[in-house]
């Protein structure tokens, strides 16, 4: 009785030893990742800046798509737009900035751009054209704390703020006060979630940015 | 009553495990599963217990009951974060989930001193001397950045080996304290106790 208990019980042990060194031999990690999962909001500042000194704000009426989406691309992403400019928008106001026309001498120019596809987020073309946006054709764009924000593979917001008070016109540059990455909202596609996504995104980035605000 | 209960477990396992005759150890074989459990610093990074860990090595088992071996091992350790927002860098922010992995590489000569009994059972402790290799792996978002490094460790073990009688094969069971010192890469430590079962063989 002794022998065939053992006969049974000792290759099944080796068996189940043998099964999970096998099993244990993967890299592949233990935990599941949703599109979701990859959501990142990033912001960076110029701890220069005295946020408080800024009163009013511009941003364009349109937003800025990088030249290598498709048509269908920017179709779509032209319908977020509605909602990322009015969430802008909302919470500037609720730091006291007003919203004015870039004929009425703005203090801060604000530039709103979507990145897709595989793009470092550092120094690209359509960056070029923000300037012209805040009448300032011509003018480079500069970064206080250097241009290396991080690189993103799938898509993401894009939010400055500019300093149009000190433009360094001898140089022909602008200071970039805030920037702010949302990141992995275009991940997947065709859902009203991603809006949410992207929604609550723009929210987090004002939220973890305590030292924006200004008094009228 | 749980007393008598354990008391009798004991007198079985003493009964069932009783040589006929005194073994003769020279080389064997271990082959482990070892499931691991940070500690330190690295648990505040990783507070979970990995079950990715196995480990193959070998012991000379001399008549004086001292051992000389070694052992090569890897653990795999995993961390998803919930959405938390870090500052770095002064003025950098950044919300996200963490996926955090960590794969250990060890490489330990080992020496050591087996209680040579009449019992089946072969209890044991060790010191494990060498080298550990990190493979250190932090994502945000989808932005990630890999991180490796050689560090000298160590590593006490106390374990058992129980032998099959007349099979030339058996079990160990064990408990194991790696520590790589000077391990950086935003940790200040790299500690982490592994607990080891497995088959041993050549005997």
């Amino acid at each position: 009785m002794k022998i065939s208990v053992l006969r049974i019980l000792y290759p099944g042990l080796l068996l189940a030893i043998m099964g999970l060194v096998i099993v244990s031999c993967s890299k592949y990690p233990t935990y599941d990742v949703n599109t979701s999962d990859l959501d990142m909001v990033w912001t960076n500042y110029d701890d220069a800046a005295d946020f408080a000194q800024y009163k009013t704000y511009y941003v364009a009426d349109t937003l800025l798509i990088d030249s290598t989406a498709t048509p269908e691309e920017k179709a779509e992403i032209q319908e977020y737009y509605e909602s990322i400019l009015a969430e802008v928008n909302s919470n500037m106001q609720a730091l006291n900035y007003v919203r004015v026309d870039s004929s009425a001498d703005p203090d801060i120019g604000m530039g709103i751009s979507i990145v897709t596809r595989t793009n470092h987020v550092i120094s690209y073309s359509y960056w070029y054209y923000y300037p012209g946006y805040w009448g300032w054709p011509g003018y480079g764009y500069y970064y206080p704390w250097g241009t290396y924000l991080g690189s993103y593979e799938e898509g993401a917001l894009i939010i400055d703020m500019v300093d149009l008070k000190n433009i360094d016109t001898i140089n022909k540059k602008i200071n970039v006060m805030w920037a702010a990455l949302i990141g992995g909202v275009l991940t997947g596609r065709g859902s009203t979630v991603i809006s949410q996504r992207l929604i609550g995104g723009i929210d987090q980035a004002y939220t973890q940015s305590p030292y924006l605000g200004t008094d009228q | 009553m749980k007393k008598y209960f354990l008391i009798s477990i004991i007198a079985l396992c003493a009964v069932f495990f009783t040589k006929t005759a005194t073994a003769q150890y020279e080389t064997h074989w271990e082959l482990q599963w070892n499931i691991a459990v940070p500690t330190g610093d690295f648990e505040n990074w990783i507070n979970e217990t990995s079950v990715r860990g196995i480990e193959f090595g070998g012991n000379y088992h001399f008549e004086t009951g001292v051992t000389l071996g070694g052992a090569v091992g890897y653990g795999a350790f995993f961390k998803k974060t919930g959405k938390i927002t870090v500052d770095f860098n002064n003025t950098n922010t950044v919300t996200a989930i963490h996926f955090r992995d960590l794969y250990s590489y060890v490489f330990l000569a080992e020496g050591g001193y087996a209680y040579q009994s009449d019992f089946l059972i072969t209890p044991y402790a060790r010191i494990g001397i060498g080298a550990y290799y990190t493979e250190q792996v932090t994502q945000i978002g989808l932005v990630y950045w890999r991180d490796e490094s050689w560090d000298f460790g160590m590593r006490p073990e106390i374990g058992a080996l129980i032998e099959i009688p007349n099979s030339g094969i058996g079990f160990i069971v064990n408990a194991k304290y790696n520590s790589a010192f000077g391990y950086g890469n935003n940790l200040n430590n790299l500690n982490y106790f592994a607990f080891g079962v497995g088959v041993i063989f050549g005997f």
